[in-house]
C-alpha cells in the first residue's frame, strides 16, 4: 500500500515552483515500504531529492527529533561533501525537521569528530574511507545503533574500483549491525544498471528496485571539421591546427567548458588559449585533479556565478560537481566512451530546443570516425557497462584489520558476512584462510613469518589488533586506496600549487622547467614528497604526462567505428565526419584495405628499421598491449628474437630485425585463444607489468607504509618500495596470493583479458586480409609515430615525423 | 666465479668491481662492501608488515661465498651493516657472532652508518673505524663526500645506486657502482632486501652496472 506523501514535503516543492517527478514519488514510496534500490537519472533531474525525500517523509511521519545518526550519505569525493551537506540541510529544514546534517571526511577536525560522537547528527555525509575509519573504533556498534539508511551518491564512479569494494564490505558490516537497513544508490547512465544495483545491495538484491528518472535530454554531437583533412594523422597533430576554429567557437558570447582527456592536454590548451587571447586572463580557468582543491573550488563557484568565460577541465569536472549549465561544451580529442561524452555534453544547457550540445575537436584525423561513431551509438541507445571487481584480497585484508582494530571479529560470522557482498560472494575457503593467515602470521600458517604481529586471535576466539601502535598505524593507512604517490608542488615561499605524480618529478633534474597549473615552473629540489619550485622565465620544456590519459576506447565505440569503416568501404559516406575522412580512407583502401566488423586487416612492410607487422583488431589500447605482448611472445617461440611494440586504440605494431613469413595458417596459430592466459602470464613475466600493478596492492594490504601525513620520513626504518616487496615475495614466498592477485589484475584491468579474448574470438569469424605494403599506410603511421615518441626526445620526434609526412605526401600525390 | 669483474683505478689503487655488488682491493687483499641492512625484514615484521624471512641469511651466505673465492685478509664494511639496533634483535646478534667465528682468518672492519646502532656488540671480532679512515690513500666512508670537495679520494656506500636502462619497450633497474668526479667510488647495496636510488647520466659521473654476472660501464649519453 502506498502512503500519501506528507504535506510538508509537497509544500517544500511547491514553494520552489517544483512538482515531485514520477520517479521521485516512486523512490519515496519504495523507501517507505522498506525497500532498497538504485535510482538512475540524468544530472540535474532531482536525483538527490529522490533519495533524500524518503528519509525526510519518514521523519515527518514519525514527527520526532532525531534519536541519533539515522542516515549515512556516501560521496566519492570529499570535495563534494560541503555542497551536499548544504543541500541536504536546506531540504531537511525546509520540510520543518529539526535535523542536523554534517560532514565527516579526512578534512574534518578531530574536535568536530568527537563532538559528532557525543551528539551525532541525524545525517552524516562521508566518504568510503571515513566510513571504514568509523568501523575501526570500538564503539562502531553504538554509533550506528539508530541507522536507518545508507545512500550512496555517484555509485557508478565507485563501482568497478577498489574503493567501491571497500564500501561493499562496510555495507555488509552495517547490515549485520542493523538488520533491515535500507541501501540506496544514485547512478548516472550505465550499460549494466541491474548489475550495479545488485553489486550495491549484495545479498539484499533479490528485492532491490531499479528506479528510472525521465529520459535524458537529446544530445547533439558535432565535430569541428578541418578544412583540408590532414592526410597522415598522428597524435596531437590536428589539435593545434584546429585551435583557430576552437578560438572562434569560444569567441561567441557566454560561458564555455573545454574538456580534455589528459591533464597534459589541459595544460597545453590553457596555454594556447591564453597565448591567443591574453585579454581573457581573468575569465580563463584551469581545472584538473592535480590542482589545489581550493583553487578548483573557486573555479567551480566562479562557473556557477558566470565569472568565467572558459574553463579548461579534465575528468575532474565529470564528477557530480553541481553548477548551472554552461552555454557551450567542447571536447578535445577522442571521446573514448559514449557515456562519458554524453555526460560531458549534459553540462551544456540553455539551447533553445532544450538539447545538450557538444563540439568535438579531433586531435588526429581518425578521431573524426570516433566522433561520428559516438553519435551513432548514442542515437542507437548503446552505452558502456562498468564491470564490478571480484575477490580483491588486498581490500579484504585491509577490511579485516579494520574490523580487528574496532570491535574485533569472529571468523565464522565474518566469513558469512563477507560472502553477502557481490565482490566476495564466490570467495573460496582457501582464499579466506589465506587472508586470515596473512594478517595474523604474515604468511602461510606452516611457514609463519618469525616475529610478525599485526592481528592476534584472542582467547575468546575473536581476532583483535595486536597493539595500540598497530591500531593507529592501520587507521593512518585506511585512506590510501585511491591515491597514487603524490608529490605536492610548492613555491619556495611556501605557496601550494597542487600535487603531481612522483614518477613525473623523478624524471626531472633541479633546474628543469615544466608546465603545471598553467604556469612555467623551475624545479629547485624534491624533499620529503614536496617539489619546491620557483617561477620560470624560460619557455616550457616538459609537460607532465599523467597516467589518466591511458583510458582505452570503449568496445561499444570501437565497434561503431568498425561499422562506419565498413560503410566507407562500400562507398557510403553518410556522416559529415566520414565524408571529411574520405581522402584518407580512400588512400588506406588503395594501399591496403579498410578494416570492418567482418574483416581483419594485417599489414607487413619493410623499412630501414626492419620488418614491421601491423594488425588492427580495434579492441582498445589496453587489449592491444596484451595482444602485442602475446604475439611477440608466440613469434619468439618460432624463432628467438627481440621485437619492439607500439599500440593505440585501433591496433598494434611489432618491429623486428627479422620476422618469419606469415600466412593465414601460421598467423592462425599465433592469434589463437588456446593457452591464452598461460601464454600471457609467460610473456608478462619477462616484463614489468605485474610488478607495477603491485604498487596499489602493497599499499592497500599494508605491505608498504606511507608514513604519517605531514610527518615526513619519521618512519625511515620502515621505508621500502612496493617493487622491492614484490621482488622479495616472489623470491621468498612465491605462493603469496597477493602476487597472484597482481597477475590477475594485470590480466583483467591492465590488459583487459576478456576483451582480448573476445577480440581473438571475433578474428575467427573475420576474413583476414594480409597486405604487403610498400610504405606506411594511414592506419600504420600513427603507430609508427607512437613508437618513435617513446624512444626519442620531443624535438627530434617532431622533426622526424614532419619529414616522414613530407615523404608520404609525395607518394600519395 | 668472478672472471667478469672490471678493474678500475682510483688514487693509483687498482680496484676490481665485482658483479656480486662488492669490490676486491688487491693492494690491501681486502673485500669492500656496503649497505647489507641485515635484520631489515625482521624489523618490518615486528612492526606488522608481513615480509618473509631469509634475506639476512642469504646476504651472509653470499658474503661467505665471496670470502671463499677471494681469500681476503680483511673485509671492510662501509656502513649500514645492520638495519636496526642489534639490541632489539638478539637472534641476529647471535647469528652474526656465529658467522664471524666461522671466518677466523679474516679481519673484519666496519665504518658505522646511519643504521648501525649497537654494532660494538660484535667486538672484538669486528673492529670499528671512524668515518674517513685512511688506507693506502683512500678514505673509507659510509657517506659519499658530496658537500665538501676535498682532494682526498674516497670509497663509500649509503646511496644504494641503481641505473635504469630502457630500450625496445623493456626497462631494467640494475645495481651500479658510481665514480664521482674521478675521486670517489660509491658501492651498490650488498644486502638482499634493499631498495635503490636511480642515478642518471650526470656530468662527471661514471656508471658501472652489474647484471649479477658481469660489470659493464654504461654510456654518459
Amino acid at each position: 500500500m502506498s502512503q500519501a506523501i506528507p504535506r510538508a514535503l509537497t509544500d517544500y516543492f511547491a514553494a520552489r515552483g517544483w512538482t515531485p517527478a514520477a520517479f521521485q514519488r516512486e523512490a519515496w514510496a519504495a523507501y517507505r515500504s522498506g525497500a532498497s534500490g538504485l535510482i538512475h537519472s540524468a544530472t540535474g533531474s532531482g536525483k538527490s531529492l529522490a533519495a533524500w525525500g524518503g528519509p525526510l517523509a519518514e521523519g515527518i511521519d514519525n514527527d520526532r527529533a532525531s534519536p541519533g545518526l539515522m542516515v549515512l550519505w556516501i560521496t566519492p569525493l570529499r570535495a563534494l561533501a560541503a555542497d551536499t551537506v548544504g543541500n541536504l540541510q536546506a531540504a531537511a529544514s525546509g520540510v520543518g525537521l529539526d535535523w542536523r546534517v554534517e560532514a565527516r571526511t579526512g578534512d574534518t577536525a578531530s574536535s568536530a569528530r568527537s563532538r559528532q560522537r557525543q551528539r551525532p547528527p541525524a545525517a552524516l555525509v562521508t566518504t568510503p574511507e571515513s566510513l571504514s575509519l568509523m568501523l575501526s573504533y570500538r564503539d562502531a556498534g553504538r554509533q550506528f545503533r539508530h541507522l536507518e539508511a545508507v545512500i550512496v551518491d555517484e555509485w557508478h564512479e565507485l563501482m568497478g574500483t577498489k574503493r567501491g569494494v571497500q564500501l561493499e564490505l562496510c555495507l555488509a558490516r552495517l547490515r549485520r549491525l542493523r538488520p533491515g537497513l535500507r541501501t540506496w544508490g544514485l547512478s548516472a547512465t550505465l550499460g549494466n544498471l541491474g548489475e550495479a544495483r545488485d553489486t550495491l545491495l549484495g545479498a539484499d538484491s533479490h528485492n532491490g528496485r531499479l528506479i528510472e528518472g525521465p529520459p535524458a535530454r537529446p544530445v547533439a554531437i558535432q565535430a569541428l571539421l578541418p578544412d583540408g583533412c590532414e592526410r597522415f594523422p598522428w597524435a596531437g597533430h590536428l589539435g593545434t591546427r584546429l585551435s583557430e576554429g576552437v578560438l572562434a567557437h569560444l569567441d561567441q558570447p557566454g560561458t564555455c567548458l573545454l574538456f580534455t582527456n589528459t591533464r597534459s592536454q589541459a595544460e597545453r590548451w590553457f596555454e594556447t588559449i591564453l597565448h591567443a587571447r591574453s585579454d581573457w586572463l581573468e575569465g580563463l580557468g584551469l581545472h584538473h585533479g592535480s590542482i589545489d582543491r581550493r583553487l578548483r573550488q573557486r573555479i567551480e563557484t566562479g562557473l556557477a556565478g558566470g565569472e568565467f568565460r572558459c574553463v579548461v577541465a579534465t575528468s575532474s569536472l565529470d564528477l557530480g560537481v553541481d553548477f548551472s549549465p554552461v552555454d557551450r561544451v567542447v571536447q578535445i580529442g577522442s571521446p573514448k566512451g559514449i557515456a562519458r561524452l554524453a555526460q560531458r555534453a549534459g553540462r551544456s544547457g540553455h539551447q533553445p530546443d532544450g538539447r545538450s550540445a557538444i563540439l568535438c575537436v579531433p586531435t588526429h584525423a581518425l578521431e573524426l570516425a570516433e566522433i561520428a561513431a559516438a553519435r551513432r551509438a548514442w542515437q542507437a541507445g548503446v552505452i558502456e557497462a562498468r564491470p564490478p571487481l571480484q575477490n580483491s584480497l588486498d581490500v579484504l585484508a585491509q577490511h579485516l584489520v579494520t574490523l580487528a582494530t574496532g570491535e574485533g571479529f569472529d571468523p565464522t560470522e565474518t566469513l558469512a558476512e563477507v560472502r553477502t557482498t557481490h565482490a566476495y560472494r564466490a570467495l573460496e575457503d582457501s582464499a579466506w584462510d589465506w587472508v586470515l593467515a596473512f594478517i595474523t602470521h604474515g604468511g602461510p600458517v606452516l611457514a609463519a613469518y618469525p616475529d610478525f604481529q599485526r592481528v592476534v586471535e584472542a582467547a575468546d576466539g575473536r581476532y583483535r589488533i595486536a597493539s595500540r601502535q598497530q591500531a593507529s598505524r592501520h587507521r593512518m593507512s585506511i585512506g590510501t586506496i585511491s591515491s597514487d604517490t603524490a608529490v605536492s608542488v610548492r613555491y619556495q615561499g611556501g605557496g601550494y600549487i597542487g600535487s603531481i605524480e612522483e614518477s613525473f618529478i623523478a624524471r626531472l633534474k633541479p633546474g628543469d622547467v615544466f608546465l603545471f597549473g598553467g604556469r612555467s615552473l623551475e624545479l629547485i629540489r624534491v624533499r620529503d614528497l614536496t617539489a619546491w619550485v620557483r617561477r620560470a622565465h624560460r619557455r616550457r620544456q616538459a609537460i607532465p604526462r599523467w597516467q589518466g590519459g591511458r583510458l582505452p576506447l570503449s568496445s561499444e565505440l570501437a565497434d561503431q567505428v568498425l561499422s562506419l569503416l565498413a560503410e566507407a568501404d562500400q562507398g557510403r559516406w553518410q556522416e559529415p565526419e566520414m565524408a571529411a575522412l574520405r581522402p584518407l580512407l580512400a588512400l588506406q583502401k588503395r594501399w591496403s584495405s579498410l578494416p570492418g566488423p567482418d574483416r581483419l586487416v594485417i599489414e607487413r612492410t619493410r623499412s630501414r628499421e626492419g620488418e614491421h607487422l601491423f594488425i588492427y583488431p580495434f579492441a582498445g589500447r589496453l587489449a592491444h598491449e596484451g595482444l602485442a605482448t602475446l604475439v611477440a611472445w608466440r613469434l619468439a617461440g618460432y624463432r628467438p628474437a627481440t621485437y619492439s611494440m607500439a599500440v593505440n586504440d585501433y591496433g598494434f605494431e611489432l618491429l623486428g630485425r627479422e620476422m618469419p613469413a606469415l600466412d593465414t595458417a601460421s598467423l592462425g596459430s599465433i592469434l589463437t585463444t588456446d593457452d591464452l592466459v598461460d601464454d600471457l602470464l609467460g610473456a608478462m613475466n619477462a616484463s614489468e607489468l605485474a610488478r607495477r600493478q603491485f604498487r596499489d596492492i602493497a599499499r592497500i594490504a599494508g605491505l608498504v607504509f606511507q608514513g604519517y601525513p605531514g610527518r615526513g620520513k619519521s618512519n625511515r626504518q620502515l621505508q621500502a618500495s612496493s617493487g622491492l616487496m614484490f621482488d622479495t615475495l616472489s623470491r621468498y614466498d612465491p605462493d603469496n596470493r597477493l602476487l597472484e592477485q597482481a597477475r590477475r589484475e594485470v590480466l583483467e584491468s591492465a590488459l583487459e583479458v576478456e576483451r582480448l579474448r573476445h577480440a581473438l574470438e571475433r578474428m575467427t569469424t573475420q576474413e583476414w586480409t594480409i597486405n604487403h605494403t610498400e610504405r606506411l599506410t594511414p592506419l600504420a603511421f600513427p603507430l609508427w609515430a607512437e613508437r618513435l615518441r617513446n624512444r626519442l626526445t620531443t624535438q627530434s620526434w617532431e622533426d622526424r615525423v614532419a619529414k616522414m609526412i613530407g615523404q608520404l605526401e609525395k607518394a600519395a600525390s | 666465479m668472478s672472471t667478469t669483474d672490471l678493474p678500475i683505478q682510483l688514487a693509483g689503487q687498482w680496484l676490481q668491481l665485482l658483479p656480486e655488488r662488492a669490490v676486491y682491493w688487491p693492494g690491501q687483499r681486502a673485500l669492500l662492501l656496503a649497505d647489507l641492512h641485515l635484520g631489515k625484514a625482521a624489523a618490518f615484521r615486528r612492526a606488522g608488515v608481513p615480509v618473509p624471512a631469509g634475506q639476512s641469511a642469504a646476504t651472509l651466505t653470499r658474503l661467505s661465498a665471496l670470502i671463499d673465492h677471494w681469500q681476503p685478509e680483511r673485509v671492510y664494511w662501509l656502513g649500514d651493516i645492520l638495519h636496526t639496533s642489534l639490541a632489539t634483535d638478539r637472534d641476529l646478534e647471535a647469528r652474526l657472532h656465529a658467522w664471524l667465528e666461522d671466518h677466523p682468518g679474516v679481519q673484519f672492519h666496519a665504518v658505522p652508518g646511519n643504521h648501525d646502532a649497537a654494532l660494538e656488540r660484535l667486538a672484538p671480532a669486528l673492529t670499528l673505524l671512524t668515518e674517513g679512515t685512511q688506507r693506502d690513500g683512500l678514505a673509507l666512508c659510509h657517506y659519499p663526500d658530496e658537500a665538501t670537495p676535498s682532494a682526498q679520494p674516497w670509497v663509500a656506500g649509503h646511496l644504494h645506486p641503481v641505473v635504469r636502462l630502457s630500450g625496445g619497450g623493456d626497462a631494467l633497474r640494475l645495481p651500479a657502482f658510481i665514480i664521482r668526479g674521478d675521486r670517489g667510488l660509491i658501492l651498490p647495496a650488498f644486502g638482499e632486501f634493499t631498495g635503490g636510488a636511480p642515478v642518471g647520466p650526470d656530468d662527471g659521473c661514471r656508471r658501472f652496472v652489474t647484471t649479477g654476472a658481469r660489470v659493464v660501464e654504461v654510456g654518459r649519453d
